[in-house]
């Protein structure tokens, strides 16, 4: 086995630790809260893709949620993931919480979170039956589907709520651990390597901080929030363009600055969202690089069952970014119409075209048929 | 021919029984404790709040109280002011709960329990029965059938 592997391993095996470490805590949980404040939640979906570079995959996934009200001040999530995807499958604790109020001004939570980063990571988790598209914007894709957003942060949430006359705002400041850049090689040599950013578990060594405000006017169908981060990126070991990491180094600073509004109107929804990502490289030294993400996203009410949406989200960088470069992500708009059809109320088909038209012009632009069944047990 | 006579009565009387029962379902009342700072109370005001959409009245935070899974007056409440049965409820606040880690309101047991909790804050929220109301509360929204 050979360090890069041995690396892998270790990371994996602090995830199994926690793991088993929570079920014992929902275990315990079951058994001793009032059954009133107690839920437990089963999403599911099987995904199909189709696409014209001859692709064709599917994923399915179980997603089990549970949530405990100890009193009024104090509460706690579990969510645990299993997928199973073409020849792979996988068992990641997702999320959790334990959360205490202290007022409802102020809360602090300790846990593994989605952070705020986009009212889309806010609102939608795992259990995508809640979502009427059958995929997140794509630059807002889990770290293990090739995020290279903080999707995911561990460590301890402040938030509270304040009121004025005509609406609520609501904050939420995180210090958690920083994110790192996971390298996996596989066992048939260099050629496949697969590089993301992970949330550290537990034991990090540099802060990601975050600050971000909603406001939710009372007699209005909009809602807006701010969102500001900033973390340094580290790797303890990588092998990229000559470059060697063997000890762990922050490679990248980044700071996140984005802003969303969502509107929800008789028979119309849209979300709009826009992000500016500012690296400093520590790896090159090459300097500092901007780029921006935004979606815009509209979703028609046909009927009591039927919906149609229409979404186009797109990402910018500059091609020197080596933050990009090292997460082999690729430049792109992505226009996407769908349908989601509900059944008996927890039971949902969704299909979806995508066309992804890649800046790169010796990238053929690919379109992409998914199709989705997904439900939800209450 | 006695039989029948007893039959077609007993008949007139489960009739006469299901109509006064069906009739006699009193107002449901939105209430709080008398010194609250809200006013009233609109229909699409009660639905937000008690489904966890809205939290605050003219710049004051409400706290609301539901009563227990078993009362008739919260099944009949939730369908009158959100065409919500206690299957919808429940998957709401399931998707609530998994979107934004917010819980149900607090329950309690009935009408009077409803009550005594209004009381002992100023701006808390229940609904009870209009037969149950008693001096000291302050009547913002009623539900009529």
């Amino acid at each position: 086995m050979n360090g890069l592997q041995m690396f892998v391993c270790k990371s994996k095996n602090v995830r199994a630790s926690i793991l088993e470490y929570l079920i014992l805590f929902f275990c315990l949980s079951c058994s001793s809260v009032n059954a009133s404040n107690r839920m437990l939640q089963v999403f599911g979906d099987i995904t199909f893709k189709d696409n014209n570079s001859s692709d064709k995959n599917w994923k399915a996934t179980l997603d089990v949620f549970g949530a405990y009200q100890f009193d009024q001040d104090n509460t706690a999530i579990v969510e645990i993931v299993a997928e199973k995807f073409s020849g792979e499958s996988r068992l990641e604790l997702e999320r959790w919480w334990f959360k205490h109020r202290f007022n409802d001004s102020f809360s602090a939570s300790l846990g593994r979170f989605h952070t705020p980063i986009s009212y889309w990571n806010k609102k939608f988790h795992h259990g995508v039956n809640l979502q009427d598209t059958v995929d997140r914007p794509f630059y807002l894709e889990f770290e293990d589907d090739n995020g290279f957003l903080p999707i995911h942060v561990v460590g301890s949430k402040f938030s509270g709520d304040f009121w004025t006359k005509n609406s609520t705002i609501s904050y939420e400041v995180f210090l958690a651990n920083n994110q790192k850049i996971e390298q996996e090689k596989f066992v048939n040599g260099n050629s496949d390597v697969v590089v993301s950013p992970q949330p550290t578990n537990l034991f990090g060594d540099k802060i990601f901080t975050s600050l971000g405000f909603s406001v939710n006017p009372h007699k209005s169908p909009l809602q807006f929030s701010i969102y500001a981060s900033e973390q340094p990126i580290t790797a303890d070991e990588l092998d990229y363009a000559g470059l060697s990491v063997v000890d762990p180094t922050v490679i990248f600073d980044q700071r996140l600055l984005s802003f969303d509004v969502f509107g929800r109107w008789q028979t119309i929804d849209l979300i709009a969202e826009y992000l500016r990502i500012e690296t400093k490289d520590l790896l090159f030294n090459s300097g500092t690089f901007e780029s921006s993400a935004a979606y815009i996203q509209f979703t028609y009410k046909l009927n009591s069952t039927g919906k149609l949406i229409l979404r186009t989200a797109s990402l910018d960088y500059s091609d020197q970014d080596p933050y990009y470069q090292l997460l082999s992500v690729e430049e792109k708009q992505r226009n996407s119409i769908g349908y989601k059809h509900n059944f008996k109320g927890f039971f949902d088909i969704k299909l979806q075209y995508s066309r992804n038209k890649f800046r790169d012009i010796s990238i053929r632009n690919d379109n992409e048929l998914l199709m989705q069944v997904a439900f939800f047990i209450p | 021919m006695k039989t029948n006579i007893h039959i077609i009565a007993l008949k007139v009387a489960f009739l006469i029984g299901f109509v006064v029962s069906s009739d006699s379902y009193a107002d449901i009342w939105v209430v709080s404790s008398s010194n609250s700072n809200i006013v009233s109370l609109s229909k699409e005001q009660c639905q937000f709040i008690w489904l966890g959409e809205l939290d605050a009245v003219d710049g004051y935070r409400v706290i609301v109280a539901d009563q227990f899974t078993s009362s008739k007056v919260r099944t009949r409440f939730y369908w009158l002011v959100a065409r919500m049965d206690q299957e919808e409820l429940r998957a709401h606040w399931a998707k609530k709960v998994f979107t934004s880690g917010r819980f149900p309101p607090e329950s309690v047991s009935d009408d009077f329990a409803v009550i005594e909790w209004v009381k002992k804050e100023k701006n808390r929220l229940g609904y009870i029965d209009s037969k149950s109301y008693i001096d000291g509360l302050k009547v913002l929204y009623v539900i009529k059938e």
